[in-house]
C-alpha cells in the first residue's frame, strides 16, 4: 500500500494514522518511550492513564510543532534550532495542560496529574515531532500522525500492563522481577510487531 | 523575590532560552562557512567515488578538479515529482556513463544517495550515499562496502514490475541477476531502500537524455 | 541531602545505583547501539561527556530555578550542549561526525542525563554533581559494554570488528542478537545477574 498523499484526504489520514499506530509503532518498532513504560506498566489502569496523557500531548504538540516549524523556523531560516524549540514547546504544553487540569477537574487531575512530569521526559513525544517534519505532511496529516503515534504508544503500554498483571511474580526469580521480566515481555512483543513492518510505505 | 511568581518563572525561562539559543546560534553561524565547505567536499567526494574518477590528491580542490575535468551536467525538469533532477555525464571518455542523485524515506529520516549507470541505463555501475540517519550498527550498515559493492555491475530488470526491478533481500529467485542481499536485522531500512530506489529508477528511466542540454561544470559551483 | 564523598558517589553510580539495571534509565539508546562494541564505546563516551557537563550546569543554576519549570530548564541545557558539540564536530572533524552524527538524537533523549539532573544535580553543589554525572555515565557505559561483548560475537561473529578465529568453520550468526529484541533479552539477563549479585552482598553485610 502506498498512501497517495494528494489523493482522497480521508483515506490518506486514515492510512497515516494506521501506519503510525501499528506498522511503525513508536514503542515496539522504534523503541522510543521505553523508560516511562517500564516504570508505569505494572497495572492496566495506570498504563491507560499515562497512555491517554501521552496520546493527548503527542497529538497536539505534533500539530503545534508543525505550525511553528513551517511558519516560523523555516521562513526565519533557523531550522537548525528545531530540537531546542520542540523540546521547549512540549515542556510548556505539558505545563499548561497540568495547570488547566488542576483548575478544571479535581478528579482528572488526581488520575492524570502524577503522569504529567513523566511526559516531559518521554522521548516518544519528541521523536514524533522530529519524524513528522521529515515527511511531506500538511497540518491535518501531521495531526493524524501525532494522534496515531500517541495511540500506538497507548496500545503498546496497555498490552504490556495487561500481560504484567497476569504474570505471577512469585514464579519469577527474584533478580528478574519487575523490569527484568518486563524487558523480556517487550522483547517478545516487538518480535510480533516485526511482521507489520513495511506494510505501509511512504 | 518569590521564585514561584509567574513573572519570575517566565523571566527565568526567557533568559535561559535566550542564553542557550544565542549560544547555539553563535556556534552555528561561526562555523557555517566550514559546514558548507564540508558539505560540498562530501558531495564531491561521493560523486568522484561513484564515477570512479581519477583523483590526484585528497584536497577539496582535487575533487573539484576531477569533476570539472570529467563530468558535464544537465537539469532534467520534471524528473523528480514536480521538481528537477541533476544529471551528470562523463565526457572524458566515450562511455557516456550517467550519474544521478536519488533520495527517499529511510527508517528514521531521508536517505540521499547517488547512482551511476551505463549509457543504456541497463546496469548499475556504483551506488553511494551522501547522508542518512539510520540506526548505527543496523540500518547504518548500508554504507559499508560489503553492502554497496553488491551493486557494482548489477543488472536492472526493466521488464519486471516497477517495485521489483532491483531486489534487496529475499526475492522469488535467490540467484536473480538483479538481487542483492539485505542488511541482516535491518529489514525496515532494506525495504525502504528497495522501495524508493525502484521508484526513483522509474523516474530516471523516463528522462530523455538526448534532449538534455549538457554543460561543462563551473568551478565555482563545486 | 548532605554532599557525599567522592568514593561513595562513584560506587553508587557504578554499582549500587547503576542507572541501567537499578534505575532502568537510558534503555532506548542501550537497545540501538549495543550490537557492535565500537558503537557502544562511542555512545558511552558521548553520554559520559554530556551527563558530566549538564549535571554541573544544572547544579550551578539549582538555586535560581523555579521548581515548576525545572524539567524544561534541564532539557534545554542538555539539548543545547549536545547541539553545540554536534555542530563543532561537524565543522572541524566532518569524518568523525559521519560516525557519531546519528548518536546525537539518542544522547539528547537519553533519560539518564535527565534523571541524574533531577535526582542529584538539583540538590547538590556543582563539584559533587560533576562527579555524579561522570560516575553514572561510566556505570551506563559498563553495562552497555557487558551487553555488547555478548551481542556482537553472537550476532556477527566479530568483536570490535575483528573476526573471531575460525568463524566460517563452525559459526552461524544469531540474527536475533543483531535486532533490538536481542538487546531486550540480554538486558534482562544482565539485570537479573546484577540484581541477584547485589542482593546477595546486601544479605551478607546486614
Amino acid at each position: 500500500m502506498n498512501p497517495d498523499l494528494q489523493g482522497s484526504p480521508f483515506a490518506s489520514l486514515l492510512l497515516i494514522f494506521l501506519s503510525a499506530a501499528l506498522t511503525d509503532n513508536i514503542l515496539l518498532a522504534r523503541f522510543l518511550g521505553l523508560c516511562p513504560c517500564l516504570g508505569v506498566s505494572k497495572k492496566v489502569d495506570a498504563s491507560v492513564g499515562l497512555g491517554m496523557a501521552v496520546t493527548f500531548v503527542t497529538t497536539f504538540t505534533a500539530a503545534i510543532n508543525y505550525l511553528v516549524y513551517e511558519y516560523l523556523l523555516i521562513p526565519l531560516d533557523i531550522a537548525y534550532l528545531r530540537l531546542i524549540v520542540f523540546i521547549v514547546i512540549i515542556a510548556a504544553f505539558v505545563q499548561l495542560v497540568e495547570m488547566a487540569i488542576e483548575r478544571l477537574s479535581e478528579k482528572l487531575y488526581q488520575s492524570l496529574g502524577i503522569f504529567l512530569p513523566l511526559i516531559t521526559v518521554n522521548c516518544a513525544i519528541l521523536g514524533t515531532s522530529l519524524f513528522m517534519i521529515t515527511r511531506p505532511f500538511n497540518l491535518l496529516q501531521a495531526f493524524a500522525f501525532g494522534f496515531g503515534a500517541g495511540f500506538g504508544w497507548l496500545i503498546a503500554i496497555t498490552l504490556i500492563g495487561g500481560i504484567r498483571e497476569k504474570i505471577n511474580e512469585d514464579a519469577v526469580p527474584a533478580g528478574l522481577r519487575g523490569p527484568g521480566i518486563t524487558l523480556i515481555v517487550i522483547g517478545i512483543m516487538s518480535l510480533a510487531f516485526v511482521v507489520f513492518s513495511g506494510m505501509i510505505q511512504f | 523575590m518569590n521564585k514561584n511568581s509567574p513573572i519570575y518563572v517566565l523571566g527565568f525561562m526567557a533568559a535561559l532560552c535566550a542564553f542557550f539559543g544565542t549560544g547555539v546560534s553563535l556556534v552555528h553561524y561561526a562555523t557555517s562557512d566550514l559546514l558548507a565547505a564540508n558539505e560540498r567536499l562530501n558531495h564531491n567526494r561521493v560523486i568522484c567515488d561513484a564515477f570512479d574518477l581519477p583523483i590526484d590528491g585528497q584536497t577539496p580542490a582535487d575533487y573539484a578538479r576531477a569533476i570539472t575535468e570529467s563530468l558535464e551536467i544537465a537539469e532534467a525538469t520534471g524528473a523528480n515529482g514536480n521538481g528537477s533532477r541533476r544529471v551528470y555525464r562523463r565526457y572524458d571518455d566515450d562511455s557516456g556513463q550517467l550519474g544521478l542523485p536519488f533520495s527517499g524515506m529511510g527508517f528514521w529520516d531521508r536517505i540521499n544517495g547517488f547512482i551511476t549507470l551505463d549509457a543504456e541505463r541497463e546496469n548499475i555501475i556504483r551506488l553511494r550515499f551522501f547522508d542518512h540517519k539510520e540506526t548505527p550498527g543496523l540500518g547504518a550498515r548500508i554504507e559499508e562496502p560489503r553492502f554497496l559493492d553488491q551493486f557494482d555491475g548489477l543488472t536492472i530488470d526493466w521488464d519486471a514490475p516497477v517495485p521489483r526491478r532491483v531486489l534487496i533481500g529475499t526475492g522469488h529467485n535467490a540467484d536473480a541477476p538483479n538481487r542483492v542481499d539485505a542488511i541482516t536485522g535491518a529489514t525496515q531500512t532494506s525495504n525502504s531502500l528497495r522501495d524508493f530506489l525502484n521508484t526513483e529508477l522509474e523516474r530516471i528511466r523516463a528522462i530523455d537524455i538526448d534532449a538534455l542540454q549538457f554543460q561543462r561544470i563551473d568551478d565555482t559551483e563545486l | 541531602m548532605p554532599a557525599q564523598n567522592a568514593r561513595e558517589i562513584f560506587r553508587n553510580g557504578l554499582l549500587g545505583d547503576n542507572p541501567v539495571y537499578r534505575q532502568v534509565l537510558g534503555i532506548c539508546s542501550a537497545l540501538a547501539v549495543t550490537n557492535l562494541l565500537a558503537n557502544t564505546l562511542l555512545m558511552g563516551f558521548g553520554v559520559i561527556f554530556t551527563t558530566t557537563l549538564s549535571n554541573w550546569t544544572v547544579s550551578l543554576l539549582r538555586n535560581y530555578t523555579p521548581r515548576r519549570v525545572r524539567m524544561i530548564a534541564q532539557v534545554l541545557i542538555i539539548a543545547s550542549y549536545v547541539m553545540m558539540v554536534d555542530i563543532m564536530i561537524r565543522a572541524w572533524a566532518p569524518d568523525i561526525h559521519r560516525f557519531i552524527g546519528p548518536y546525537v538524537g539518542l544522547i539528547i533523549t537519553n533519560c539518564i542525563i535527565m534523571g541524574r539532573a533531577e535526582a542529584f544535580a538539583g540538590k547538590n553543589p556543582p563539584w559533587p554533581s560533576l562527579l555524579d554525572g561522570l560516575a553514572c555515565g561510566l556505570g551506563y557505559t559498563l553495562v552497555l559494554i557487558a551487553i555488547a561483548v555478548v551481542r556482537e560475537p553472537l550476532g556477527f561473529g566479530t568483536l570490535l570488528g575483528y573476526t573471531l578465529p575460525a568463524r566460517d568453520l563452525w559459526w552461524h550468526s544469531w540474527t536475533i542478537m543483531v535486532m533490538p529484541p536481542g538487546a531486550f533479552f540480554m538486558l534482562a539477563i544482565v539485570t537479573w545477574f546484577a540484581r541477584s549479585q547485589l542482593d546477595q552482598k546486601q544479605e551478607k553485610t546486614t
